[in-house]
C-alpha cells in the first residue's frame, strides 16, 4: 500500500500503533521506490562511486585523477544499467 | 547566506530544477486534466491543493534543516542523492531514445486516466478524482521538491531554485491552460535526458567537493562534466541504436 493510499483506510479499531506502522511501512516503501525501485545498480553504484571516490583522494594526493575517475565511473554506471536491461529484453 | 556562485553557475542552476520540475509538471497536469475533464474541476483542483499543500510543508520542513548540516557533509550526501536520481532519469531518456523503452506519451495516459475514471459514477464530491489529483500532482511533486532543495541548499541559493521551480510551474499551468490536451508536443525525452545529464554532473561535481577535490577551473567543471556527459550520451547512444534491432512494444 503506497504512502499516500494510507490516509484513505478507514481506522476503525483507533488502533494507533499499527495505524502508525502502516504509515512507517508505507513511507519507507515509498523512499525505497523513490531512491532504488527497479534499478538497485544504480543505488549501489552511486554509493560505490562515493566510496571510491573518498578511497581514491584519501590514497593519491593527485586532483587530475580524481577528476577523471569521478565521471568515468559515473558513465560506467549508467552505460552498465542501459545494457544489463538491454540484455535482460532480449 | 548567498554563496558567490558564478553567473555561469547560477544560469545551470536555474535552469535545471527549471527544466526538471517542467518535466514534471507536464506528467502532473496531463493527470489533473484528464481527471478535471472527466469528473469535475471541484474534486481535481482539491486535490491539486492538497498535494501543493503537503509539498510547501516538505520544502518548509527539510529547506531550512539542510541549511544547518556541514557543508562537506551536506555535498556529499546531496552529491549522492543526485547522482543516484540523475542517473534513474539519465538511464531512462537513453533506453526511450534508442527504442528500449516506450516513450512516455501523454495523450495515451489522459486516454488511460479517463477510460479509467468514466467507469466511476460521478459525485459532488468525487474522493476517486481528488485521490488521483492529488497522487499526480504529489508524486511528481516530490521530484520537484527533492531537486529544489537539494540543488538549492547545497549551493545555498534555495532562492534561485525556488524561482526556478515556480516559473516553471506558472509556464507549465499557463501552457497548459491553452493547449490542455496537447501535452504530448512536448519533447519531453529530450528534456528528461537534459535533466538527467546536469543531475549527474551536479551530483558528480558535490561528491568530489564533499570528499576534497578541487575541481580544476572551479565552478566551470559542471558545465565540462555536463559536455562530457553529453558526449559519451551521443556516442553511447549512436552505438547502441546500431547495435539494437528495433523491437516493437516496449513497455512504458
Amino acid at each position: 500500500m503506497a504512502f499516500y493510499d494510507v490516509a484513505r483506510s478507514r481506522n476503525s479499531g483507533q488502533d494507533w500503533g499499527g495505524s502508525l506502522m502502516r504509515y512507517l511501512k508505507a513511507f519507507f516503501k515509498f523512499l525505497y521506490d523513490f531512491f532504488v525501485g527497479d534499478t538497485p545498480e544504480l543505488f549501489v553504484a552511486g554509493l560505490a562511486i562515493l566510496g571510491s571516490g573518498a578511497l581514491v583522494h584519501h590514497f593519491s594526493s593527485s586532483n587530475t585523477a580524481l577528476a577523471i575517475i569521478l565521471p568515468a565511473l559515473v558513465a560506467l554506471a549508467v552505460a552498465g544499467s542501459v545494457l544489463r536491461e538491454r540484455a535482460r529484453r532480449k | 547566506m548567498h554563496t558567490t556562485l558564478s553567473t555561469s553557475g547560477l544560469i545551470a542552476l536555474f535552469a535545471t530544477v527549471f527544466l526538471a520540475s517542467a518535466v514534471e509538471m507536464v506528467e502532473a497536469l496531463t493527470i489533473v486534466v484528464a481527471v478535471g475533464t472527466t469528473k469535475g474541476w471541484r474534486s481535481a483542483l482539491e486535490g491539486v491543493g492538497a498535494a501543493l499543500a503537503l509539498l510547501a510543508a516538505l520544502v518548509a520542513l527539510f529547506g531550512p534543516t539542510m541549511a544547518h548540516i556541514p557543508l562537506s557533509g551536506l555535498r556529499i550526501f546531496v552529491g549522492t542523492v543526485l547522482l543516484i536520481f540523475g542517473l534513474q532519469w539519465w538511464r531512462k531518456a537513453i533506453l526511450r531514445t534508442v527504442g528500449l523503452k516506450a516513450k512516455h506519451d501523454e495523450d495515451a495516459i489522459y486516454a488511460e486516466m479517463v477510460a479509467e475514471l468514466e467507469g466511476v459514477p460521478a459525485a459532488r464530491r468525487d474522493a476517486a478524482a481528488f485521490m488521483m489529483a492529488f497522487k499526480g500532482v504529489f508524486l511528481e511533486g516530490v521530484e520537484v521538491v527533492v531537486t529544489v532543495i537539494t540543488l538549492g541548499s547545497s549551493a545555498h541559493r534555495l532562492d534561485v531554485a525556488t524561482y526556478g521551480a515556480a516559473s516553471a510551474v506558472v509556464l507549465v499551468a499557463i501552457v497548459g491552460l491553452i493547449v490542455t490536451r496537447q501535452l504530448s508536443n512536448v519533447p519531453e525525452n529530450a528534456m528528461k535526458m537534459v535533466v538527467g545529464i546536469m543531475l549527474v554532473s551536479y551530483g558528480t561535481f558535490w561528491i568530489g567537493e564533499g570528499v576534497g577535490l578541487q575541481w580544476p577551473g572551479s565552478d566551470v567543471a559542471l558545465l565540462i562534466l555536463a559536455g562530457v556527459f553529453a558526449g559519451f550520451t551521443w556516442l553511447f547512444t549512436t552505438w547502441l541504436a546500431r547495435a539494437t534491432p528495433v523491437k516493437t512494444g516496449a513497455v512504458h
